[in-house]
This record gives C-alpha cells, sequence and structure tokens, in this order.
C-alpha cells in the first residue's frame, strides 16, 4: 500500500464505515438495561423464562411510610395524584374498589357447585353430606361466623361463604384493606402501597426517564411533607441504577483512559499529530464496534459498552507500533490482529449475550482499527520514535534466561499448589445501592410474601391438562405447607380449577339435594325453597367456569401466572411464598410437566459450564494460532509454545487464589492469550524496546481502568487481563532478551 | 353557615363521647372475666324469620372472648387479637390468623377490641357515639368502607358489663347478642387460658 493517493481498497473501506454508520443509525440506538438479560439462557424453558420476565418485569410497588395512617394514607394520595395520569405508568392503583368484594361473592356464589373448596369436596366425595350439612348449621348459629347469608335459601349449606375467605385473602401477605387502600402496620409504623406498571418508554435510558421522574418526585414529597418517607420496590429501579451506573462508569473509563493514553503518546511522540491520529482511531473504532453490535443485536447491553471501553487500550497498540516502524510492521499487526480476533471470535461462539456482545463489539472496532492503522495511517507523515533507544541495553543473555525460565516454572507449578477452582457467584455480580437495597428489605418486610425468586413452571399440551397438573402440584403444596416447609403459594388453580375438577365438584354437589328437605326446613324455610334449590343445581348442570370469567381483581393475578402458549405446550408459573426449605420443593418436580425454577442456582449452575467452555476456548485458540506462528517463526518454537501456557496458568492461579475462577475471569484469560500473544510476537519480529512498553501501558491502563469498575464482572475481567498482560509482558522481555 | 354551626354544636360532643366511652370501657375492665349465659338472635331477611341459638360466654377484657354454642347447633368461636377459631361438628376447625393473613389480624383486633379495653382501635375504625341512660349504649359505626361490608353499626348496651352486642349488616340481617347470668371470677380455669392463648 502506498501512502498517498485514494487506491480501491482505501475507498472501499471508507464506504464500508460510512453504510455501516447510516444503517446502525436507521436501525436506532437502543440500550437494554435489564439486568437478567446478561444471562445465559440457562434452560430448554428459556422462552418461557422470558415470558415470565415479560409478565413481571414492568411491575413496581411504592410504599408511603407515616407514624400513622393518615400520614402514610396522604402521602400515597399525593404520590398517586402526580403520576396517575402521566406517561411513566400504564396502570398505578391506589384505591381498591369496594365493588370487587361485592362481586367476588356474587362470582362464588353464581358458581358454587363449580368451585366446592378442597376441605368440602373431600367430605362430600367420601360420602360425608351430613357433616356437612350439620358443620353449615352450626356455622350460621355460630356468632361472629361471617357467614354469607344473603342468599341462604338457595346456599343452605353455606359453599359460598367457605370459598370466600380463601379467595378473599389471596396472595394479601401483610397487606389489608383500610379506608380503600392497602395498607400494613409494622412496628408503629404505617405503609400504604401502590401498584403500578411502568410503560416501556419510561425505560428507555434517559436522566430524565419514567424511574428518574420517579425518583425526583419522591425527593419533592418528602421535601414538603417531612412526616411521609417513600421506597419503592421492582424490577424497573434495579434497571434504572444499574444502568445509570454503568452509563458514568463507562464515560468516567472511557475519558480517563482516553487522556491518559493521549498524555503518552504525545510524551512519547513529542507531536500532537500521532495523538490526534490515535485518538480520532479509537473514536472512530468505538462507533465502529457499537455500530456493528446495534445492527446484529438490535440493542446493546449498557454493561456490554463498560467491557467494550478496553478497545482503547487494545486498539492504541496497533497505532503505536506503526508510529514507530510504520510499513515494518505489518507483518506483526496482521499476525497479532489474526490472533486477538481469533480470541474473540471464538467467545463469540459462548451461549452467553452479554460475552457475544463484547466480543462481537470489541472483534469488530479492533478490526477496525487495525484497517485504519493498514490504509489510512500511510497517508501521514509524522514524528516517528528514536530507533537507537529500541534496544535497551542488557547485561547479560544469560541472566535474562535464567530468569524467564525461572518465572515459567514458578507458572506452570503455581496452579497446582493454589488448585484451580471454578466458582460463579451471581449475588456478587449485581452490587445493589445501600438505598435500593434498604428498600427492597423494607417492602419484603411489608409484603411478607418472602419471594426467595424460586418458582415452578407446569406445562400441559393444553390449557386444562395444565391446569389438572397444577392442580397435582398445589395438593403435593398444600402437604409441604402444612409441614411447615413454606407459607403458600399463588396459582392459578387457587382461582380457577380445571374443568375436570369443577365437573367433580358438581358431582359431588348432587349428595347434598338429599339432604336440602331437612336442611333448609332447619333453617326455617318451607318445602318449595328446597324444590328451588333442586331445581338451581339441575340448572347449573355443564355450567364451566372459563380463565376469562375470573372478577376482574382477580383477572390480574390470572394474566400474570397464565403464559398461554409457548412452541407445543401450554404453562403456567407457581410462585411459591416464604419457602423455608427449597430441596422438599424441588421433588416436587418431575421434569416433565412440573419445572422447579431457582434462576440463581440455574444460572450459577450454568456459568460454571460456560467457565469450563471458555476453558477449553483457550485450548482451542492455542491450537489454532500456534500452528500458524509455529510456520512463521520456526526457531521461536519452544518459546511460543512455552511463554503462552505459562502465561495463562499463572493468570489462572492468580484467579484461583482470589477466590475462584468465574466466567468473566476466564474470557479474561481468552484475552490474555491473544493479546499477550503480541508482546512475544513484537519480540520475535525485533520490535521490542519502546513501542511494546508504549502498547503494554496503554493496554494496562485501559485494563486497569476497568479493573476499579464497580460492576463486578468488570472489576474481574479487568483485573485478571491487567494481571496476566504483565506476566505476559515480562516474560516476553525476559525470553526475547536471553 | 351551617357547617359552622354543626362544628360548633358536635365538636364538644365528640369530645364528651371521648369521655364517656373511656368511662364505659373503665366499667367493662374493672372485671377481668366475666361470664355467663349468651342468647344470640340472628335475623334472616330473606328468611324473614330469626334464628336463635343459646350456649355460653367468657370475656377476659385484655386476652379475648370465648363463645360456646349448645343448642340447637353445637359451635365455638374464640377471638383474640391476633385471631379467629371456629370449631364445627365433626371438628370441622376453621382458623382465620392474623399471622397467615393481615387482613384476617385486623378483623380479629376490631371485633377483641369491641368486647376488651383497646380503646384506641376502636376510635381508629369507627365512628364513636355514647348516649347515656338506666344504661350506657355505645353505638359505633365503622370509618371504612369495607369494614361496612362485615357491619353497618355495632351497639353495645352497658351497664356494669356488656349487657348485649347487636350487629347491623349490609344485606339487611342483623344479629343481637345478649349477655346474660354474668359472674365476674377473677381468673380464666386453665381450659379457658388455654383456649385464648392458642
Amino acid at each position: 500500500m502506498k501512502g498517498s493517493g485514494w487506491p480501491i481498497k482505501r475507498t472501499v473501506f471508507l464506504c464500508v464505515l460510512a453504510i455501516v454508520f447510516v444503517a446502525a443509525l436507521c436501525r436506532g440506538i437502543h440500550l437494554d438495561t435489564s439486568f437478567f438479560s446478561l444471562f445465559p439462557e440457562y434452560s430448554a424453558l428459556s422462552g418461557v423464562e422470558k415470558k415470565i420476565s415479560r409478565n413481571t418485569s414492568s411491575s413496581v410497588y411504592i410504599f408511603a411510610e407515616g407514624d400513622d395512617f393518615a400520614a402514610a394514607k396522604n402521602g400515597a394520595e399525593s404520590f398517586y395524584v402526580a403520576f396517575k395520569d402521566s406517561d411513566v405508568f400504564k396502570s398505578l392503583t391506589l384505591y381498591q374498589d369496594a365493588g370487587a368484594f361485592d362481586e367476588l361473592k356474587t362470582f362464588l356464589f353464581e358458581h358454587r357447585y363449580q368451585l366446592i373448596d378442597d376441605e368440602t369436596l373431600a367430605l362430600l366425595e367420601e360420602g360425608k353430606a351430613d357433616t356437612v350439612a350439620k358443620a353449615a348449621l352450626s356455622q350460621v348459629y355460630s356468632p361472629f361466623s361471617f357467614a354469607d347469608l344473603t342468599h341462604l335459601d338457595k346456599d343452605p349449606f353455606l359453599l359460598t361463604g367457605k370459598n370466600l375467605a380463601k379467595y378473599a385473602s389471596q396472595g394479601a401477605g401483610n397487606m389489608f384493606l383500610k379506608e380503600g387502600c392497602l395498607a400494613s402496620e409494622s412496628d408503629g409504623k404505617w405503609y400504604v402501597m401502590i401498584r403500578g406498571a411502568v410503560t416501556d418508554s419510561a425505560l428507555s435510558f434517559s436522566k430524565k426517564n419514567g424511574i428518574g421522574k420517579v425518583y425526583e418526585k419522591i425527593k419533592l414529597l418528602e421535601k414538603d411533607n417531612p412526616a411521609v418517607s417513600y421506597f419503592c420496590s421492582g424490577v424497573p429501579f434495579h434497571s434504572y441504577e444499574s444502568s445509570s451506573k454503568a452509563m458514568k462508569e463507562i464515560s468516567w473509563i472511557t475519558g480517563v483512559s482516553l487522556a491518559l493514553v493521549a498524555m503518552i503518546i504525545f510524551f512519547a511522540f513529542r507531536s500532537l499529530l500521532p495523538m490526534l491520529i490515535s485518538v480520532v482511531n479509537i473514536t472512530v473504532s468505538l462507533l465502529f464496534g457499537l455500530a456493528v453490535a446495534l445492527i446484529f443485536y438490535g440493542k446493546i447491553n449498557a454493561l456490554a459498552l463498560v467491557f467494550g471501553t478496553t478497545l482503547i487500550g487494545v486498539s492504541i497498540d496497533y497505532s503505536i507500533h506503526w508510529f514507530v516502524n510504520r510499513e515494518k510492521i505489518f507483518r506483526s499487526l496482521t499476525i497479532n490482529c489474526i490472533s486477538t480476533e481469533v480470541s474473540w471470535c471464538l467467545l463469540m461462539l459462548a451461549p452467553f449475550p452479554l460475552l457475544r456482545q463484547i466480543a462481537l463489539f470489541s472483534a469488530a472496532g479492533l478490526l477496525c482499527s487495525y484497517m485504519i492503522v493498514r490504509l489510512v495511517y500511510p497517508l501521514f507523515t509524522g514524528p516517528a520514535l528514536n530507533q537507537a533507544d529500541e534496544r535497551l541495553h542488557t547485561p547479560s543473555g544469560h541472566l535474562f534466561r535464567m530468569a524467564g525460565i525461572l518465572v515459567i516454572a514458578i507458572c506452570l507449578i503455581a496452579p497446582a499448589v493454589s488448585g484451580i477452582r471454578i466458582k460463579n457467584n451471581i449475588r456478587g455480580m449485581y452490587t445493589m445501592s445501600d438505598r435500593l437495597m434498604e428498600w427492597e428489605k423494607k417492602a419484603s418486610g411489608v409484603l411478607g410474601l418472602g419471594s426467595t425468586g424460586e418458582y415452578f413452571i407446569v406445562a400441559g399440551r393444553g390449557p386444562q391438562e395444565l391446569l389438572g397438573q397444577e392442580e397435582q402440584l398445589a395438593a403435593a403444596l398444600e402437604k409441604e405447607k402444612k409441614a411447615g416447609m413454606l407459607g403458600g403459594y399463588t396459582a392459578i388453580t387457587s382461582y380457577v380449577p380445571s374443568m375436570a375438577k369443577q365437573a367433580r365438584s358438581y358431582q359431588a354437589a348432587s349428595l347434598l339435594l338429599q339432604r336440602s328437605h331437612a336442611q333448609l326446613k332447619a333453617l326455617g324455610f318451607g318445602s318449595a325453597a328446597a324444590g328451588q334449590f333442586e331445581q338451581d343445581y339441575k340448572n347449573n348442570a355443564g355450567r364451566m367456569v372459563a380463565l376469562n370469567a375470573a372478577p376482574s381483581f382477580m383477572q390480574e393475578s390470572i394474566d400474570t401466572l397464565y403464559l398461554g402458549k409457548v412452541g407445543d405446550a401450554y404453562y403456567s408459573v407457581v410462585f411459591p411464598i416464604q419457602v423455608k426449605n427449597s430441596e422438599a420443593l424441588k421433588s416436587l418436580a418431575d421434569g416433565k410437566h412440573v419445572f422447579f425454577m431457582s434462576k440463581i442456582k440455574d444460572i450459577e449452575q450454568e456459568l460454571d459450564h460456560l467457565t469450563k467452555i471458555a476453558l477449553s476456548f483457550i485450548l482451542a485458540s492455542y491450537l489454532l494460532v500456534f500452528p500458524v506462528l509455529f510456520v512463521v517463526y520456526r526457531k521461536g518454537a519452544l518459546r511460543i509454545a512455552l511463554v503462552p501456557v505459562a502465561v495463562i496458568l499463572g493468570s489462572l492461579a492468580f484467579v484461583s487464589a482470589c477466590g475462584g475462577v468465574d466466567l468473566f475471569a476466564c474470557s479474561g484469560i481468552v484475552l490474555i492469550f491473544g493479546l499477550g500473544l503480541d508482546y512475544l510476537v513484537y519480540g520475535l519480529e525485533k520490535k521490542t524496546g519502546k513501542a511494546t512498553l508504549l502498547s503494554f501501558i496503554t493496554t494496562e491502563l485501559s485494563f486497569g481502568a476497568l479493573a476499579l469498575s464497580s460492576f463486578v464482572p468488570a472489576h474481574v475481567f479487568g483485573l485478571t487481563v491487567c494481571v496476566g498482560l504483565a506476566l505476559a509482558y515480562l516474560l516476553s522481555c525476559l525470553i526475547n532478551r536471553s | 353557615m351551617k357547617k359552622f354551626l354543626f362544628l360548633i354544636l358536635f365538636l364538644p360532643l365528640s369530645g364528651l363521647w371521648a369521655d364517656q366511652l373511656e368511662d364505659v370501657y373503665a366499667r367493662i375492665s374493672a372485671h377481668p372475666v366475666t361470664k355467663g349465659e349468651l342468647i344470640q338472635e340472628q335475623y334472616i331477611k330473606v328468611a324473614n324469620r330469626s334464628l336463635v341459638s343459646k350456649g355460653t360466654f367468657v370475656m377476659a377484657a385484655d386476652k379475648g372472648v370465648i363463645f360456646d354454642i349448645t343448642d340447637p347447633f353445637p359451635s365455638s368461636m374464640v377471638v383474640t387479637e391476633e385471631k379467629m377459631v371456629q370449631t364445627l361438628p365433626g371438628n370441622v376447625v376453621s382458623v382465620l390468623d392474623g399471622n397467615d393473613n393481615a387482613m384476617f389480624k385486623n378483623i380479629a383486633k376490631i371485633i377483641h377490641s369491641v368486647f376488651a379495653n383497646d380503646l384506641q382501635v376502636l376510635k381508629d375504625n369507627f365512628q364513636v357515639s355514647v348516649t347515656g341512660g338506666p344504661k350506657d349504649v355505645v353505638t359505633l359505626v365503622p370509618k371504612d368502607p369495607f369494614l361496612s361490608l362485615l357491619f353497618l353499626k355495632i351497639t353495645l348496651t352497658v351497664g356494669d358489663s356488656i349487657d348485649s352486642v347487636s350487629i347491623v349488616e349490609a344485606g339487611g340481617n342483623w344479629v343481637n347478642y345478649t349477655f346474660a347470668n354474668k359472674t365476674f371470677p377473677e381468673k380464666l380455669t386453665e381450659d379457658e387460658r388455654q383456649r385464648l392463648a392458642n
């Protein structure tokens, strides 16, 4: 490539850049801020999982807290008035409809024969209709029984009333209705709850998004009325805080890395031109990486961008080497670009969305940087580093050889001493802010639902088979509840049983017909009422309650629990509450119709599995790259074989000693392999010295900045690469100078 | 102007009722335990007739109430601050436990407050008025529309202790509890203490 003019390759490259940027802009810049979307598809039920996530990811709870109920309610009303007509929430509920109770009573009365409660149904199926009848009479005559006697002539066995308490208290937890609101009292404090679902636009990424507005309003309301404080719970608050933090970190990591790199280049070359060209190269490469990732994935996770900032340190190497060695370095640059791209491309194969995004972002950015150096840099003639300084005077090659062998030996032995422990800790990956953690603790205490993130997914070939399977699970859960293994559960069949069970219920109620005369007589009704009772029963033949026929306030819960058709099967979710023994619940899953989902544990297991895959990627990288290098540098075969192995084992030993090898550390080691080889190749090309030192320092700065990130995976990744590259550089220096 | 007159007329009265209510409950709580016979008359609008049941009661001012119905059908109801336990023939036990559900706890607490001397709970949940006479009549009207779904009005007639409680329900039904042949033992029996403790 000549250094001037616009040959075809250069023009084509610039056209490609333009097309990619335009395509990305047309696609739109969308950031994914969801925490769980980072994680691998850890089960065959990922499609179902996504649906559950969609159903629950927009839900929020906002609590107003006061010393008395009036203060708490007043606070809740102020918030509600501020947001009820805003574009932040697609639904916002403070007041509970007093008519809902009547609606429930009417529903239960109309379907009393189809919805007989489990205890009564069991008695009837055992032929104990007398027991049911006597209990009803006793209840009618009992004080404070709260039996609904409005339809006593039509429901003399109190089938409606027995269900009423059960239905009215479904999922209520510690909250109860007070003056039209859901309230709770604990330790002398009153809490009033507002439920809501935020709009998609409220979750869009900007400082003034919906959640940001909620925070601002809460601050103002607390200032105006110090007697009330607020706290919130729900996935959108976590997404907002983590993405805000991620963007802040991207800003400072990019800013600090770029500034330091620019300063180093300026002082090394004592000229503005290399610095400016390098900064432009980095900026264009970052934008290109982002554009390619957006074109492929539609949206990119904010945390992938945090990792992507390491591109600064990697791509600057090419600039430095070009400014030092000009066209002479192209062979080394090409070999190094290939080895690093192989590392990134292997990571792209990982079944892990975050890693794939980081890998594609970095691979595209790096390729762009390489192409700019290769095609655009020759247009510039600028100052070069003094070649005379290139070779440092070395005291003795023999000493370096000995030191190098010693370091290699230590690296090879280290893993045997430290042991290689694979350990992924998902809880450690996301550090909640103190405020959000405090809020979640409070919300959990006030709601009293004690969700552990564990739940069941139930499957069936059709909706009715699904409900049947759910009823079997519910029966098993009832036993566990009695054994104290859990506090309760929410399931669709707690609201609407399967049609098979409804038919059983209607059939069992026929036993009451023979008792109806005596029962109604005991309650003071004449024989006409008994005739009417029989007629009502017959009129109910064949009636069934459909899932969408439940009262409106129940429908919201049913819609969350019923997942509908996903693939070839129908699914629902059952949430256990206040779980005391997960293992006991796990044993209820048959893996065919009932699946126990322990999201945290499942993801950790999958991450462990992926870590092992990533370790095999390192071996694959080695096997792919080594033959190429062996062909090019036959004389340095032993060094090429030994140094990367020593660096990888040394890095693994370091990470293991720091607590365990997780997927992010392992991904870092894959990259160390690619980048570490660069130092070896530059050495073999006799290009060691200031250029390699400069590129090492800039890369270390970039990954060092990442190691300061508060996002644990980014910190682990940055630290691992920092330490690994330092080892790679040290070994390359020692071995090449020997 | 009408509102102003209303305030002038009724504000002092509300303060007066508060004092009277305290007097009434001071009399009730002077007896740590009250026992006697219970007559329950329940009017069923749809049948246009009253159902009468009889039994015994135990009121322990600070612990709760036990109602044992013996005639015509046996049943029992124990109300404490935390829960309501109903026992029906065939050992059918229905427990509304406040530890499991705050709604049950709230209902139990309110009913408990009617028979115990928890004036704050009464004032928080009811508009209270007291009419003096040979016997004081305390009228409790729920403030909360949701509580009105259970009872529209509760009326207590109180001499030295509660003589009767009358509850008007939303659907037009009403129930009247008459407490007769009362005795005032110093303490509960072991069995009663256990029933109120569980």
